[in-house]
């Protein structure tokens, strides 16, 4: 019957990821499906497969990221279980299959039969969305995950899921599987064997094996790295929890790496910090309880510039910061600056110093463990609950003056204070410069005259700012762009390395000037990111590797300086064609490739007699041709920058760009590839 | 205006910064390490200078040919090897060719290419250059196919990846440059010693570190100079990394009038002559002493050598000055070593034994293909003569079969099948001159193949035996030694020990007077001045102290806390200045009124100090107790909200007297017990509710 093929389809595309909202309607010849919209039409999708229809939902994407978001989850419930004081050591396993494992030693999921359900708990706990102990706040008093989803959907976009427990001296095994069954139906997350005993063992604790569904997943694959930096992280947030992780896929002898931090986020500190100075020896630890808030801060400054907070909402990275950070923040400020002033710091009649200038330099980490937390923000990373502030400044108030009254403490105090006092001497001169150089150049755009060209239109929206690697390339791309939208801005040698300059040094520097001036939106202090003139800001360098360097240089500069335009993406970065393919003859054709791998198959397209020419430069271009190839919005191809781990980016601009040669060299080491050769002049040695 | 915009259609692509800065920096990075900034550890050279000197040698810039015109090596270089700047080019070839950067120059320059004072060199339109002797032993059997060759930047020629290297160029020029994350700082070292070094290797492999250092005794820097410090070499060459102390050197002479001179013949390597001299003469300005013993600092350098004077008055200790100059200024300064090259396509660090093998191992490689490129040629040399030799002993058949062949090709396959003779081999009788059937050419032609023979056994035997090409190659490296000859020009010190001389040494100590006045202020004036003060101003003596230049004070301040101060860092004044407020002079200043002066190295240990605070809290401790090492520390406890309001030496046979805020005055004269500095000291009987001391003093 019609209704019967139908639901047949439309549950094969279901378990395909496909979804459907309508289906025709039933057995009403002649009316059309949209009239016949009643209670018949709607699907009510039962057990796990709204999982499978849906998987965005639960768990984002299904690319890489939701990928790992699967692991994520059940990590997440092993260590809610060492959170709350029953396991310490978790091991995470990445077969060759493309399977993983996760393996805890806490209490072991419950085995016995539940009361009103009548399956055992692990059994629930896998099928049954909605299922969990974490509801009730009895079993556990803090959680991270997703509330008792986690496992059921974990085990609804695998091919097969293996679950073993270790409890009372037992041993207790059930598997799951995801298949199609004879009607062509996918059935998710389904009982292959039913728990049941499976020996005796003196383990005890939960070991969940399961292989991502490839089908849900085809592309993405489970990244070591990744991984690893992740288990890194919740090992120093999980003080004394051990984590191992061992991966199957690397060659002998660099499998496996075991975390474990007695130090907690005084490690953290330590370790975000390597690739800098430290100013005192010891990280600042303070640890306390107010109002049901567990309040946890390790602080450390250092030489470097800037500041940085990673703060954290039960093991949940609050990237977008919070009610816990302004708490924190808020604290310090008040200490300090009580202790600036009895210590004689601060002369009576100056002003209380800021509280950036007692962050200069700092770097901490926030850990606040509580129940229901509210997140908001863009990315739902910012802690909403207003009593948090109140809470963590009361913990770190009391526990930070303390350490701050403690004679023993008495050098870092001091180092502290110097470094506040210093700041706010570079943000008074800077402002003074900042001041002096919009009187300058309330002039404004003329100021740039002779370098700069702007664009006549004055939309934001649609103007593009191109920087210029060199005055050579910036000759091509004045004549080359369409002047009602696109302004170049040429930039003379390599711009400064923004990492190891304080502000007022950056601002002397002229370079830098023309890009603030250009971009229209001030910097420090009066930086407003709602002025930016353009909605594109392009870095155009060469394809070698000076260009290369250029582009690290500017990125650098925006990341510190101008990071809500990176947030925002509004940086990019141009790609100018690598190579031009030319046959000459009777089929005349010219192509351009823009990578080596695309040079390659269009010289094997264009076949024999193909002239490969290699630009080294923008300046070798013709106006004409950077137009086509890189300015001209039909064609081109931009790459637009984003910061997705702000921690990893903020490690990488300290350790490549920053003072620490020694960091930077090791760095190298790791992951230089010294053999790679050539590949364009290996191909020309073999033609030649 | 109307702004009329082309659709966006462009192609976005995603990118994190995470992966871009990595993306970017990586390549950069690893270009600049290998491509830029570190020599290969088998020639020496840094890519520039490799291609400089091989653009060079295409031009046939022989030393015995004319010079050339640096721009047109310049520019050469630029467009077919090396895409960067013209200004860096150029300068890399000054470099190779200034004898004070050079230990063995690898060009000849014509022209002005700088000089030790940092005078730039001409531009590159004025110059004129060509290779060295030296650089013709670095870059000798290049065309044997002795290295490997790449394509260059734009894939039209190819250019060499590394020198054949006729000589040990990275240890005997030395080597520095800045990468990233990676830098490098090798000395140049003596020729001849670097070359024994590698032939004492290549005789007996298993050399160690020790016996090598007997050949090779330590960097020879061009311009001569001393290293003080020899006995630390035997560890940097080990690891490839330490510091080297490179002194000046100077004598002591006496001028002909009489008067003594520090007289300096030799700069530490790398050091701008004229910007040192300067800034001995800056550094000797800023301090009174020094400058008070010189008279004049010269720089007599002419075209015959380096000398630059400085002229001493006539009673100064020479000696110790020099001592002085070494040890406060750049005349001796830390070199530090960093042996780091591109070995096996890899930045690596490494000691003077490794240096030495490898470059070892890289001239057996190059030696064994250069052998194996001269016999190839002499195989086909002799396989043309053997045919040329069969040819001339059957000439009559020969020319027979070749008269009666239609074709040139008939009559090669004939010859070929008719004396057994390969292609090559007929193509070369078919080509043969006719004079080749002369007697005296065909004798020739016997002469030259046993000779060729000769030569293919000889070579076979190099191939063959790794003794026979160690001695080639030393042979080789003999003759180049020759080439290079000239003695070592850097002395090298062992067990040196630096001389002591403080920073004060010079400085003479006088008689000075510092004072407190009413605003706590400090001034520091000369005995003559404060005489003339004291008749007009009445100034306590807790308040003032007659001292010397280098004394130290203590200083004690109303809130119990006593610091150690400088007299010297007090700047000297007249009466009418308003002298230096306390915080400035002590950073950790916090008091707000300051007590007494006292002089902590001049006054009797066994004397006595007394103290009284507002509360009536009467102290007295033994002067020793304040001798302490600390800038800063507690002179007596006090009460909380009590301040003192008298500290004084304790004169014998006076009482304490005290006046209160209302003025009333009380005398105290039992004797104070002593105790020590951290205590409260005692109560001075009863005192009213309210009542506080504001001043005492002794009568």
């Amino acid at each position: 019957m019609k209704q019967a093929d139908n639901k047949a389809t439309n549950r094969k595309r279901a378990a395909e990821g496909k979804g459907n909202s309508k289906r025709s309607a039933p057995a009403t010849a002649g009316k059309s499906a949209g009239e016949q919209y009643n209670a018949g039409a709607l699907t009510v999708l039962e057990g796990l497969r709204p999982v499978r229809v849906r998987p965005g939902m639960y768990i984002g994407d299904t690319d890489t990221k939701g990928l790992h978001h699967l692991l994520w989850e059940i990590i997440d419930n092993a260590i809610d279980e060492a959170a709350n004081g029953y396991a310490d050591q978790i091991s995470v396993t990445l077969y060759e299959d493309g399977s993983v494992s996760v393996a805890d030693n806490g209490r072991g999921m419950p085995v016995d039969l539940h009361p009103d359900k009548k399956v055992s708990g692990v059994e629930l706990i896998f099928t049954q969305l909605h299922a969990g102990g974490k509801f009730d706040n009895k079993s556990y008093l803090i959680s991270g995950g997703l509330h008792g989803v986690g496992a059921s959907v974990v085990n609804a976009l695998s091919e097969w899921l293996v679950a073993e427990v270790y409890r009372g001296g037992k041993r207790y095994r059930a598997e799951f599987h995801s298949y199609f069954d004879e009607a062509g139906e996918m059935v998710p997350g389904a009982v292959k064997k039913k728990l049941r005993q499976a020996g005796s063992t003196d383990k005890k604790g939960s070991f969940i094996h399961f292989k991502p569904d490839p089908r849900v997943f085809p592309h993405a694959r489970l990244d070591n790295h990744t991984i690893t930096q992740k288990l890194r992280e919740l090992a120093y947030l999980n003080a004394g929890l051990t984590i191992v992780c061992e991966d199957r896929r690397q060659p002998e002898g660099q499998r496996q790496v075991v975390f474990s931090f007695a130090g907690g986020l005084a490690d953290f500190v330590r370790y975000h910090n390597r690739g800098k100075a430290a100013a005192y020896p010891d990280p600042i630890v303070i640890k306390g309880e107010s109002e049901g808030v567990s309040v946890e801060v390790a602080l450390q400054h250092t030489d470097a510039y800037s500041e940085s907070i990673l703060s954290y909402v039960n093991n949940i990275r609050t990237g977008e910061g919070g009610t816990h950070e302004t708490g924190l923040k808020m604290a310090l400020t008040k200490v300090l600056n009580t202790a600036a002033r009895e210590g004689g710091y601060l002369k009576e009649k100056e002003e209380n110093y800021a509280g950036e200038d007692f962050r200069e330099g700092m770097s901490a980490v926030l850990l606040v463990k509580m129940r229901d937390p509210q997140f908001e923000g863009q990315t739902k990373t910012k802690l909403g609950n207003v009593s948090v502030k109140t809470a963590v400044e009361a913990v770190v108030s009391e526990q930070f003056s303390r350490y701050v009254q403690n004679i023993r403490h008495e050098a870092v105090l001091k180092v502290i204070l110097d470094k506040a006092r210093q700041a706010r001497q570079v943000r008074e001169a800077a402002q003074r410069a900042n001041a002096l150089a919009r009187q300058k150049s309330s002039l404004d755009v003329i100021s740039l005259v002779g370098k700069f060209a702007p664009c006549i239109g004055r939309d934001p929206a649609v103007n593009e700012l191109f920087i210029v690697e060199g005055d050579s390339a910036g000759g091509s791309a004045k004549q080359g762009r369409d002047r009602n939208f696109q302004a170049i801005l040429p930039l003379k040698g390599k711009p400064l390395n923004s990492e190891k300059r304080r502000l007022d040094q950056i601002l002397s520097n002229e370079e830098i000037r023309s890009i603030i001036t250009a971009l229209g939106t001030g910097i420090g202090k009066d930086f407003s990111p709602g002025a930016l003139r353009y909605g594109k800001v392009i870095i155009l360098a060469d394809a070698d590797q000076d260009g290369a360097h250029i582009r690290a240089l500017l990125l650098t500069f925006f990341y510190r300086y101008m990071r809500p335009l990176l947030a925002a993406g509004h940086i990019y970065i141009g790609r100018p064609p690598l190579y031009r393919l030319e046959t000459r003859g009777a089929k005349k054709e010219v192509r351009y490739a823009y990578s080596d791998q695309e040079s390659e198959r269009y010289s094997a397209e264009m076949g024999r007699g193909v002239t490969i020419t290699r630009y080294k430069g923008l300046g070798e271009m013709n106006p004409g041709l950077l137009w086509e190839t890189t300015l001209h919005p039909a064609h081109r191809t931009l790459i637009r920058v984003s910061i997705e781990d702000a921690a990893e980016a903020e490690q990488l601009v300290s350790v490549l760009m920053g003072d620490n040669a020694e960091v930077r060299k090791e760095y190298i080491v790791e992951h230089a590839n010294f053999n790679r050769t050539d590949a364009f002049s290996k191909k020309m040695e073999k033609v030649t | 205006m109307k702004q009329k915009h082309l659709t966006d259609q462009s192609i976005i692509l995603e990118q994190t910064m995470e992966q871009v800065m990595h993306n970017s920096m990586m390549p950069f990075s690893e270009f600049v390490i290998l491509e830029r900034a570190l020599p290969r550890v088998e020639d020496g050279l840094k890519p520039v200078q490799r291609r400089v000197l091989y653009v060079m040698l295409e031009q046939g810039l022989a030393p015995d040919k004319p010079f050339r015109k640096s721009a047109n090596i310049v520019g050469e270089t630029m467009a077919k090897y090396h895409p960067h700047g013209d200004a860096s080019i150029y300068d890399t070839m000054v470099r190779l060719a200034q004898d004070f950067s050079m230990r063995t120059p690898l060009v000849e320059g014509n022209g002005n290419f700088g000089s030790m004072d940092g005078d730039p060199p001409a531009a590159y339109r004025y110059t004129e250059a060509r290779l060295s002797p030296a650089a013709l032993s670095l870059m000798e059997h290049l065309d044997k196919e002795t290295v490997s060759w790449s394509l260059n930047f734009d894939d039209t020629r190819r250019e060499p990846d590394v020198f054949p290297a006729g000589f040990p160029n990275l240890l005997i020029n030395g080597a520095t440059g800045i990468a990233v994350g990676f830098s490098t700082n090798i000395p140049p070292h003596h020729p001849a010693e670097v070359i024994d070094g590698v032939a004492a290797y290549l005789n007996r492999p298993k050399l160690t570190l020790r016996e090598l250092r007997q050949i090779v005794r330590g960097p020879d820097f061009p311009t001569g100079g001393i290293i003080s410090n020899g006995e630390d070499l035997e560890a940097l060459y080990e690891g490839g990394a330490g510091k080297l102390v490179l002194r000046a050197k100077a004598t002591v002479e006496t001028l002909p009038d009489g008067k003594p001179a520090i007289v300096i013949t030799e700069f530490p390597f790398q050091t701008n002559k004229a910007e040192l001299l300067a800034r001995v003469l800056e550094h000797a300005q800023s301090r009174k002493e020094i400058i008070a013993q010189i008279s004049d600092i010269r720089d007599e350098s002419d075209r015959t050598g380096v000398r630059a004077v400085i002229e001493l008055k006539k009673d100064c200790d020479a000696e110790r000055l020099l001592a002085y100059l070494y040890r406060y200024t750049d005349l001796q300064k830390n070199y530090y070593v960093n042996m780091t090259a591109i070995a096996d396509g890899k930045p690596r660090q490494m000691g003077l034994l490794e240096l030495v093998r490898r470059y070892a191992e890289f001239r057996q490689t190059v030696e064994r293909r250069r052998v194996e490129f001269d016999l190839k040629e002499a195989l086909a040399r002799a396989e043309v003569l053997e045919g040329l030799s069969i040819a001339a002993q059957h000439i009559d058949r020969v020319i027979q079969i070749i008269k009666t062949s239609k074709t040139p090709a008939v009559a090669k396959e004939r010859l070929m099948e008719t004396f057994g003779l390969s292609e090559r081999q007929a193509s070369a009788i078919l080509d043969m001159r006719l004079r080749r059937i002369t007697q005296l050419e065909a004798e020739e032609v016997e002469q030259e193949l046993a000779a060729v023979r000769a030569l293919v056994a000889e070579l076979e035997g190099i191939l063959a035996s790794p003794a026979k090409l160690n001695a080639v190659i030393r042979a080789s490296l003999a003759e180049i030694k020759k080439k290079l000859k000239g003695p070592r020009q850097t002395e090298i010190l062992y067990g040196h020990v630096e001389e002591e001389v403080g920073r004060d040494a010079f400085k003479t100590v006088e008689d000075t007077v510092v004072y407190v006045d009413e605003n706590s202020c400090l001034h520091r004036v000369s005995e003559k001045t404060f005489e003339n003060l004291i008749k007009t101003t009445e100034i306590p003596p807790e308040l003032v102290v007659m001292t010397k230049t280098n004394a130290t004070l203590l200083v004690f301040g109303e809130k119990g806390n006593c610091y150690a101060l400088k007299v010297e860092a007090i700047p000297e004044g007249k009466s009418k200045d308003k002298g230096s407020i306390p915080e400035k002079l002590m950073a950790d200043f916090v008091d707000k009124q300051v007590l007494c002066l006292c002089d902590r190295d001049a006054t009797d240990p066994g004397e006595k100090l007394l103290f009284v605070t507002q509360m009536g809290m009467v102290k007295c401790s033994a002067f020793e107790e304040y001798v302490i090492r600390r800038t800063k520390f507690e002179s007596i406890v006090l009460v909380e909200g009590d301040r003192l309001v008298y500290v004084g030496r304790r004169l014998p046979g006076r009482h304490l007297e005290l006046t209160d805020a209302a003025d009333k005055k009380k005398v105290w004269r039992d004797p104070v017990k002593v105790t020590g500095r951290k205590t409260r000291g005692n109560k001075v009987g009863r005192l009213a509710v309210g009542q506080r001391f504001v001043s005492g003093r002794q009568v």
